[in-house]
């Protein structure tokens, strides 16, 4: 059996590369026939082509940093698309559950940091400024004002 | 080196390296396939069935493994291959028969049936964190007026970027969704791994009929439109690493 390479012009497959190591390790490093009392690898400076990997698990700097990120961006459409399951019930979704013990040892920290409740969302008035009440534990952008 | 047993040592230095098997009627084809310089591939042969190596190499690092990738490509390009895993060593060829082209004979053959006219196309799909933001912004009015409250207070802000960081995983699902129907219909099998990015919601391996390709080709082009906040990679075809499964024969249980 002959399988034609390039029987279809393909416009969106990308031509695997054996020399895109990246993609040649996430591909054969793990996967493919395999007897395991005959596997002989060394995986010493492999890992090393797989620097492109990024995880980041959920925490409260992953939440300062989109905190961050939304609040910069310019929202030139403001009109509201369609993808109302995004919007459904935000407040019960499994990444509440995760998120809620961060959450909580966040805000005894800071209970414990400053003597007192932090201030609720719900109660906030738009101008008012608390010393103190300010702490953001990885500061990207150098702008507080409100707009 | 030192740490390895004389063995191991043993088998590096003189043992054979497999990339794959193949029907042994199928070397015919392979003989303008360019792999390798002359008397570099030693291929083992045990009844229908080809084992295709080389002498090991004494270090297994990164030009080894686009060699691998390289020759099960040119190989997989002319006929059908069930692909090693990058690493495996025997000491030497009669080994390669009695531990895995005869103990295995049946579940090879039935396995280059199966894949036979098979091909695998890898998919990635991340999303673009500022165009996700944004769409999250778009769709979550109340999401989009609070969001200067991250100005206000520490915790005020962990609040809006929990938000945040739940509405990213709601767009996650959902679109895996998206992708998985798309490419699902072109395809016979998916195989998932795991993400290796925060914005990763899809990262599998489909196995394509090789006549389906064009199709799985325009629905990756599909997938591209109905996601333009997503950068969606496919990579193939390429040999089917991700369907190749042996069960292993030695381990029957004495007690039977």
């Amino acid at each position: 059996m002959t399988i034609p390479p390039q029987v279809t012009a393909s416009r969106y497959l990308e031509r695997p590369a054996p020399s895109a190591l990246a993609d040649v390790v996430d591909v054969i490093l793990d996967k493919g026939l395999v007897i395991d009392a005959y596997i002989r690898v060394s995986l010493v400076g492999i890992e090393l082509l797989t620097i492109d990997a990024r995880i980041v698990i959920a925490s409260v700097d992953t939440y300062m940093r989109f905190a961050q990120a939304v609040n910069r961006m310019d929202l030139t459409e403001t009109e509201v698309h369609g993808i109302p399951e995004l919007m459904q019930d935000m407040t019960k979704s499994g990444a509440k559950g995760k998120a809620s013990g961060a959450i909580e040892a966040a805000e005894e920290k800071f209970e414990q940091a400053f003597g007192r409740k932090h201030d609720k969302e719900e109660s906030e008035d738009e101008g008012e400024r608390r010393p103190g009440t300010r702490r953001p534990s990885r500061r990207r952008s150098s702008s507080s004002e409100e707009g | 080196m030192t740490t390895r047993e004389p063995r191991t040592a043993n088998a590096v230095a003189t043992g054979r390296y497999l990339y794959g098997v193949v029907r042994a009627d199928a070397l015919a084809a392979l003989e303008d396939a360019e792999l390798g310089p002359d008397g570099f591939l030693l291929p083992v042969r045990h009844e229908g069935l080809c084992a295709l190596t080389s002498a090991a190499p004494a270090e297994l690092g990164r030009e080894e493994l686009a060699r691998h990738a390289d020759l099960t490509q040119r190989v997989f390009e002319r006929v059908t291959i069930l692909p090693a895993r990058f690493g495996v060593v025997f000491s030497d060829a009669d080994e390669v028969v009695a531990e895995l082209l005869r103990p295995y004979q049946d579940q090879l053959t039935a396995q280059l049936d199966r894949l036979d006219g098979m091909v695998q196309v890898d998919v990635t799909c991340i999303h673009r964190e500022e165009q996700a933001l944004a769409l999250l912004l778009r769709a979550d009015r109340a999401l989009a007026a609070r969001r200067r409250e991250a100005n206000r207070s520490y915790m005020a802000a962990i609040r809006v970027g929990q938000r945040v960081a739940m509405g990213l995983e709601r767009l996650r699902a959902r679109d895996a969704a998206i992708a998985r129907e798309l490419l699902r219909r072109r395809a016979l099998e998916e195989r998932p791994s795991g993400m290796s990015h925060e914005h990763m919601f899809l990262h599998s391996a489909f196995l394509v009929r090789a006549s389906d390709v064009g199709a799985f080709d325009d629905a990756v082009g599909e997938l591209r439109r109905r996601l333009p906040h997503a950068l969606t990679r496919a990579v193939g075809p390429r040999p089917p690493y991700a369907f190749v499964e042996l069960r292993d024969e030695r381990k029957e249980p004495t007690w039977a």
